[in-house]
């Protein structure tokens, strides 16, 4: 079946923060741009984004670009590339200040300056004590960057395809990518869209875990699209998990409870930190309290029926400090699980909140293959699907935000001087399209599993098995069931088969994409026998850069594992040498 | 409104925040959506455009919308059981 063909000089899919980015940047310089969105632009998962923006302004106290590259390798726990970190820190302030002059209404001090708040991991003078970098917008600086970047994009004309869900990456018999198929939602028709160079930045895939601080849009799309077309990602098995999510329901509860006197409680009534973290106790850092609730949990000390969360004390804090202090708490407490934490204690599970890796990109955003990093030509990736690698194995706060608009732009760039060198499209290879239309027909078989009941089993497996505590025992166990049900997810069935705005449909999909990115998590996580960032291992609790500074690369095919080097030369600066990792 | 249209308020159901997504969710799968009337699934489409910050705010309650009918289906995602 011939597929319609629409044209454009670049594709770019995902419209958060790094995709609006990134289009900005190509329609400026007159690329003819379209970006797809499942959802409109301004509702993507960055609009939720509340705690800031990282930038070495300095505006309340000393502070530079070189104190918060150290503060990012650090928090990588050295497994970050030191020339993509560099390359972030250094344009930090521009990139901000361009924001700005968007139109980004940041807070500001009285002499006129934005305002700068501290955040976790961010250091004055390498590490000595706590800086102000964190720029924001009130508690809506995502969206307030996401409605600035739109604005603008509307300036320029970029292009809107909006609920449009990109299907699969089209490669030609080189390798080189040519396009997309993507499905218009409102008419069910699939299209192939024909470009000279696409550009991933569709976000990340927190939904692999039961308990998660992600929208229900993030669903790993780019990455199940990469590994598809035969691509790796990078260094999967590092995932952030915040320790206090409510349990059952996910939302993040802030560090801000803890810090205002609020504990941690077993089913004992025991406030079980003091025994894990003796002068911290419950602020320690966000790794620590995660796993010691994971083993209160999993040696059975854990709350209610199924002993299966923890309890998060406040309300000897008063109803005054609570709605004062914590504003949200309550009524997302209320509202959710019944319950007051002005009476009561809150339930709380280690809930999963960033994905570290992604598809494999060096700072100009262009998408690498291999341990030889051999350069995908017409593909690049941006934002949280991409792995550039500046998280490494840990993101710190605000670092996200920043990531999004400095490779957003630079992935714009070299785009735009990619296109300069092609006179015209490259050929679509034959039968561009059929893989996508196939997978589609067979989501529509006779006979087959639910997708809620496998989705399901893979978001318990996934908790279970790689959440915040990690052994070889439980990794393997894990890869063991997270391979059945890949298997299992390859006979899903969606029952409504009407091709109109069939949103049974486009749920499938988003799972057959989600799945990829959990399968994969698995069988990196349980390699990688040491303990580095936010992957954990108690029976290899300390890291180990003799065997593991190292990048993983998974492969779908075969389920295949490579590991490439870390980058250790930055662009202009000394190397940081690894040192342990203490605050 | 017709089927297609129905899909379409479901989709754009799904937000920026996990909270929105939890509201919606239980709103639609306790099976409270599909009893709107049709002036409802009108105030309904009109909810769904604003921006997600203001609608936070109405859900915790902490703003209340001049429209008194759009208030009370306010009041009902809120209160939405599974
Ligand atoms: C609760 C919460 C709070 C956070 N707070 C902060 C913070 O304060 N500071 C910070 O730095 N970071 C924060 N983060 C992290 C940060 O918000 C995210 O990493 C970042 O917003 C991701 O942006 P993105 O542009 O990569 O993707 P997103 O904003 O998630 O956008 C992805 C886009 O891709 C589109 N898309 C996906 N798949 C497809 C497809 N198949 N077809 C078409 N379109 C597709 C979507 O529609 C969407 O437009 C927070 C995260 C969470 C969960």
């Amino acid at each position: 079946m011939s597929l319609p063909i629409l044209k454009f000089d670049a594709v770019v899919v995902g419209g958060g923060g790094a995709g609006l980015r990134a289009s900005l940047q190509l329609s400026e310089a007159g690329v003819k741009t379209v970006v797809l969105s499942k959802v409109f632009p301004t509702r993507s998962h960055t609009a939720a984004a509340q705690g800031g923006i990282s930038a070495s302004f300095g505006n309340s106290e000393e502070d530079n670009w070189h104190w918060h590259m150290y503060d990012t390798v650090k928090g990588a726990d050295w497994l970050g590339d030191q020339d993509a970190i560099e390359f972030m820190c250094k344009q930090a302030t521009d990139a901000v200040a361009e924001l700005e002059h968007y139109g980004m209404p940041f807070d500001r001090l009285d002499n006129g300056k934005i305002y700068q708040r501290p955040f976790g991991g961010h250091m004055a003078d390498f590490g000595k004590k706590p800086v102000r970098r964190a720029c924001a917008v009130a508690d809506r600086t995502g969206h307030a960057m996401l409605h600035a970047l739109y604005q603008r994009n509307v300036k320029a004309q970029t292009h809107f395809f909006v609920e449009w869900m990109a299907l699969d990456l089209i490669r030609d018999k080189a390798g080189d990518v040519v396009g997309v198929t993507a499905l218009e939602m409102e008419t069910g028709q699939v299209y192939i869209i024909h470009a000279k160079a696409v550009l991933f930045a569709t976000g990340g895939s927190g939904r692999i875990y039961q308990a998660s601080t992600n929208a229900f849009i993030n669903t790993g799309d780019g990455v199940g699209m990469a590994l598809r077309a035969g691509l790796p990602v990078e260094d999967i098995e590092f995932w952030q998990f915040h320790p206090t999510g409510l349990a059952g329901a996910g939302v993040l509860i802030t560090e801000g409870v803890r810090g205002e006197g609020g504990y941690l409680l077993n089913a004992n009534g025991e406030r079980f930190m003091e025994r894990y973290a003796p002068t911290a106790k419950d602020l320690a850092s966000r790794d620590v309290v995660s796993r010691a609730m994971q083993v209160e949990i999993n040696e059975g000390r854990g709350c209610g029926t199924n002993k299966d969360y923890v309890l998060l004390k406040l309300d000897h804090l008063g109803a005054d400090v609570i709605d004062q202090r914590l504003p949200g708490i309550r009524e997302i407490s209320i509202q959710f699980l019944g319950i007051d934490p002005v009476k009561q204690p809150i339930p709380v599970v280690p809930t999963c909140h960033y994905m570290m890796g992604g598809i494999p990109t060096n700072y100009k955003g262009e998408v690498l293959d291999g341990v030889d990093e051999k350069i995908v030509k017409g593909f690049y990736a941006a934002g949280e699907c991409a792995c550039a690698s500046v998280h490494g194995a840990n993101r710190l706060g605000t670092n996200s935000l920043l990531d999004l608009v400095v490779f957003g732009k630079s992935a714009g760039n070299s785009v735009i001087e990619f296109v300069k060198t092609m006179s015209d499209h490259k050929e679509l290879p034959e039968n561009a399209g059929q893989y996508s239309l196939e997978r589609m027909a067979k989501l529509e078989s006779t006979t087959g599993e639910k997708v809620a009941d496998v989705r399901f089993a893979m978001q318990v497996c996934m908790q279970q098995h790689a959440s915040v505590f990690r052994t070889q025992k439980v990794l393997d166990d894990g890869v063991m069931k997270m391979r059945e049900i890949y298997e299992r997810a390859k006979n899903v069935v969606i029952e409504d088969k009407s091709t109109v705005f069939n949103t049974a449909r486009v749920e499938a999909l988003e799972f057959l994409n989600t799945v990829e990115v959990a399968l994969a998590t698995m069988v990196a996580a349980a390699a990688r026998t040491e303990s580095r960032g936010a992957h954990a291992r108690e029976d290899f609790p300390d890291r180990n850069d003799e065997v593991w500074m190292k990048h993983t690369l998974y492969y779908r095919d075969g389920q295949k594992l490579e590991y490439k080097e870390v980058h250790t030369e930055p662009l202009t600066v000394d190397y940081i040498p690894p040192a342990k990792r203490v605050y | 409104m017709d089927y297609v249209e129905i899909e379409k308020l479901k989709w754009r159901s799904r937000r920026s925040m996990l909270e929105l997504d939890l509201y919606f969710e239980r709103f639609i799968l306790g099976g409270s959506f599909s009893k709107l009337t049709e002036q409802e699934l009108i105030d309904y489409q009109y909810l769904l455009t604003l921006d997600d910050g203001d609608l936070l705010l109405l859900f915790q309650e902490k703003e209340v919308l001049a429209n008194v009918e759009m208030q009370k289906l306010v009041i009902k995602i809120v209160n939405a059981n599974f």
